[in-house]
Formats: structure tokens, sequence, C-alpha cells
């Protein structure tokens, strides 16, 4: 098994970064570099879902050609968020293999007390998939070619979602996390520093050598 | 210029000449060893250098696995890291994805492994091609059929491996078939497989209804560089499920080790929790955190 500071340092440290959904975010959104977990916990697509919303399910093509880069960039960067603030609303992602079909973001409202006489803890389910309930409304987001930050803007919209900051905690260690950032910058200026002056001296050294022997032979 | 430096030489030469000109005087006895010693201590410089990083690595050599400090760790409740768990897992196809389960123990590295077979309340795949090797006409074989075996047989099934056509994930033997399994020489085929059976791996057996039954829902797990490893339950699990098929895991291999012997300690330093998309979360043993959100809720897709 790996070294547990190797494995707590990759939980600390972001997985894969995610540009889009960072530079186009608001000034208030966390910075590039977050840790793995709390990019999960906050950033852009930490929300939370009213209680009518049932079930969100997303539908675009498996490759990236035809518009198809911002519903995979809102799946994989948003929707794990959004997932984890609001585990109980299913989230399905069906991908095909017809590259001109339609991408589209679909949210099935309904009523708040529905779901939860339906799932019973105490019986071991066996099946896997129970989001059967009839919807009451249904709301669907053509994704196509629209960037991830317009697609999560639009959910959130479509449900009047509320968005959540990071909690105390959170702001603690982002703020640790932007030392961190500046520390090493001011480090590694440093170090940029004695490095050039080592190479400099040693370049002197190798060419007053050099004039020696030439003068010697 | 000039006269200064005939000044010096003078000098050297005037100093220099009553010395040698003693030294010829004494013995070359004195003379002789100096040199040798100062060729000695080079030669000793060179092999010192050399022997250095040896004498490093023989050190370096340890009997054990590292058990690394869990006081570095972050860990986690069971709730909470299948929460993160299910974020991370987002819109993937539930068949593919599946939690697993890491259990790190404390351990010598040449000692023997812990290696079993168990069957989990909630199994998690269940479709597994057994062959059994029984006579096809007796009751054994009925039973097995019945239990699930998709191959029943001796010499069909012989011919069939020799021909290479090998068609199923497991293979058990009734022990009355053992000798004629053992002629037919198939070891060559199932051997590197992992197929072959045998005594030590309980895959020949007399009762062979019950262990396809359960070989059906069971899976196999063994020890490799000091961590037991296994799919632990499918993404759709509740946490409840997760709890029964990690308690059943863990003290299966627990009664493992207590079997070993009693000379061999081995210990579970670990458990993580980790699934096919996401990173491993250090268990802390706890099913539910102060803040954690209703178990229900961590059974949806």
């Amino acid at each position: 098994m790996v070294s547990i500071l190797q494995r707590m340092r990759k939980l600390k440290t972001v997985k894969g970064k995610s540009p889009s959904s960072l530079h186009r975010s608001p000034p208030e959104a966390p910075p590039a570099h977050l840790l793995q977990l709390l990019a999960i916990r906050v950033g852009p697509g930490a929300a939370l879902l009213p209680k009518d919303v049932q079930r969100i399910h997303l539908e675009f093509a498996s490759k990236i050609n035809g518009g198809n880069m911002g519903p995979r960039k809102f799946w994989r960067h948003h929707l794990p968020r959004l997932k984890y603030h609001n585990p109980a609303v299913p989230m399905t992602v069906s991908r095909t293999t017809d590259q001109s079909g339609p991408a589209t973001l679909t949210i099935h409202f309904g009523s708040a007390a529905e779901p939860s006489p339906e799932v019973d803890s105490t019986t071991p389910a066996d099946s896997t998939v129970t989001s059967s309930g009839a919807a009451d409304r249904v709301v669907t987001i053509d994704m196509k070619n629209k960037r991830d930050s317009e697609i999560l803007h639009e959910l959130l919209k479509a449900t009047k979602a509320v968005e959540l900051g990071p909690t105390e905690e959170d702001q603690e260690a982002l703020r640790e996390l932007k030392e961190q950032r500046e520390r090493s910058a001011r480090d590694s200026e440093m170090s940029r520093g004695v490095n050039a002056k080592r190479k400099r001296e040693a370049e002197a050294l190798a060419q007053a050598r050099r004039g020696l022997g030439l003068a010697t032979a | 210029m000039a006269s200064t430096k005939s000044f010096v030489a003078r000098t050297s030469r005037l100093s220099i000449s009553p010395l040698a000109r003693r030294r010829s005087q004494i013995s070359p006895f004195v003379c002789l060893p100096c040199q040798q010693l100062r060729h000695a201590s080079d030669n000793a410089a060179k092999y010192k250098r050399k022997d250095t990083p040896k004498t490093q690595k023989k050190k370096k050599t340890r009997s054990t696995f590292k058990e690394p400090d869990l006081s570095n760790a972050e860990q986690f409740s069971l709730c909470d890291a299948m929460r993160y768990i299910r974020a991370f897992e987002v819109g993937r196809p539930p068949t593919s994805a599946k939690y697993e389960m890491h259990i790190k123990l404390r351990t010598l590295k040449n000692g023997p492994v812990v290696r079993n077979r168990l069957r989990l309340p909630h199994p998690v795949k269940t479709d597994l091609r057994i062959c059994v090797i029984c006579p096809p006409d007796s009751a054994a074989a009925d039973a097995a059929r019945k239990a699930g075996a998709s191959l029943v047989g001796e010499d069909n099934v012989f011919e069939a491996v020799k021909e290479g056509k090998v068609e199923f994930d497991r293979c058990i033997c009734h022990v009355d078939s053992l000798q004629k399994l053992n002629k037919a020489g198939l070891g060559r085929i199932l051997g590197p497989k992992g197929l072959m059976p045998s005594a030590k791996m309980g895959t020949v057996v007399k009762d062979v209804a019950t262990t396809v039954r359960d070989m059906v829902g069971g899976a196999e797990y063994r020890e490799r560089m000091g961590v037991v490893r296994m799919a632990i339950g499918q993404l759709g699990f509740s946490p409840e499920e997760m709890q029964r098929n990690i308690k059943a895991f863990v003290g299966e291999v627990r009664k493992d080790i207590a079997q070993l012997s009693d000379r061999i300690a081995k210990d579970v330093h670990e458990v993580v929790l980790s699934s096919t998309n996401a990173p491993g979360f250090s268990l802390n043993g706890d099913f539910k955190g102060p803040d954690s959100v209703p178990t229900k809720d961590l059974s949806t897709l």
C-alpha cells in the first residue's frame, strides 16, 4: 500500500485541475489548487437543491466533438459537488454513441413528501435503481454547444437552488492553502536566484580555467 | 626580481643541502615505510568509499512491511466516506464501478499469507462460471448442477481443457476424482491460471454442492504485499448493507489470521474503503459521524 503521507497528500491535492470551472468563476470562488476533498465541498456547483427536485438526468455523446465538451466538463467538474451536497437526489448520466444527437439535462420535479416513504432503509434493497416515481413536472435544458459554467447557471436558475459558500473550516483550509502557495512562490524565487548565482560562478570559474589551460599550453 | 630569485634559490640550496646529506646517511629503512604508508592510506580511502554504501544498504533491508503512523492519517466514518465516494462516482455506470476494501496488516514480508474465500452477506457479482470435476452420473454431480455449476464431468472436462477451451472461472474437484485429475495432467494448462484444484486451496472437497453455493456468491481474497484487497459492494448499496459486508470481511480475515499459527503475529493495521474512481478513505471504525447525512440518502445513484 502506498505510504500514508503520500495518500493523504493525494487526498489533499486536486486530482484533475478544472481550469474551465475555475477561470470563469465568480471572484469569491476558491483558487485553482484545491484540496481534492475540498474541491468536492467548495466551488461552483456547491448548491443545495430544493426538496421538490426528484432526479437529474444528463444525456450526451461520449466524445467531445459536436458541442459535447461542455456537458462532459459539467459532469466531471460540477456534478460531483452537486451530488455531495444533495446525496439524496439521484443523478444519472447516459452517454450515447451518436455524436450529433441531442445533449440534454432533464430535471424531474415531484412533490416534496413523495420520495421519503418510498425508500425504506431497513429493508436491504437488491435493486440499485429505484427512481421510477412519477414526476409532476419535467424541465429540459439543452446543453449542446454550451460551456459547463453556463449549464450550471441554467440548472441553478431552473431549480432555484441555494448556492453554498465555504464554511468556516473550509475558509480556514483555503487560507492555509493560499499561504502555502505564496510561501512556495517566494521560496522558488529565492532558490532560483541562488541557483542562478551558483551557475554564474561556476561558469566564471570554468572560463578562467579554460583561459589558464590555453595560456599554459 | 632576479636578485630575489637567486637569493631564494641560494637559501633553499643552503637549507636543503645539509638535510639531503643527512638523509643519505640515514639507512633506507626509515624512508621506505614512510612511502609505503602513504600508498596504503590512499588505498584505504579508495576502499572506504566503496564500502560505506554497502553497509548502508544492508541496514535498509527489513523483514516487515512498513506500518505508517495512523495519527498522520485523516480517518472517516463509513457514512462520510460513502458520501464522498458517491460524489466522486456520480454518473458512472453502476455496473462497472464498485466499492473496494483494502485491509493493511502488520505482518512479516516472508511469512505465510492470508488467503481464503468468503461469501458476503450481499454478494457483489453473481455471474461466476464454475467447473466441477466429479463422475457425471453421481449424486454429487446432480447437486452441483443444482447449486449452479456450469460445467460438470470428468473426461469431457479434461478433453475440453486439453483442447484449450477453459470456459470457467473456478474449478472444484471431488475427492474421489482427484486421482483421475492428476493423471490427466492438466496442471500445465490450469496451473498458471490458478484454476488447478488442490487441497491447500480448499478446492478439493467432499461436499461439492455447498462449495459451489459458497462460490456463486463468494469471492476470493489474498494478501499481497501485506494488504488484502477485495471488491466489497455495488455502488447502489446502502450504508447498512456495506456495514454488514465490511464486518463479515474483516471478521473473516481476523479468523484466518487466528488460524494461521501461534508463532505468527499478524494484526489488522488499517482498513481503507475506496472505489473504482474515488480515492481511498481510511476508516475510523465508526458507522456515522456527528454530522453525517441520513443513511437512506446514500443509497441513491
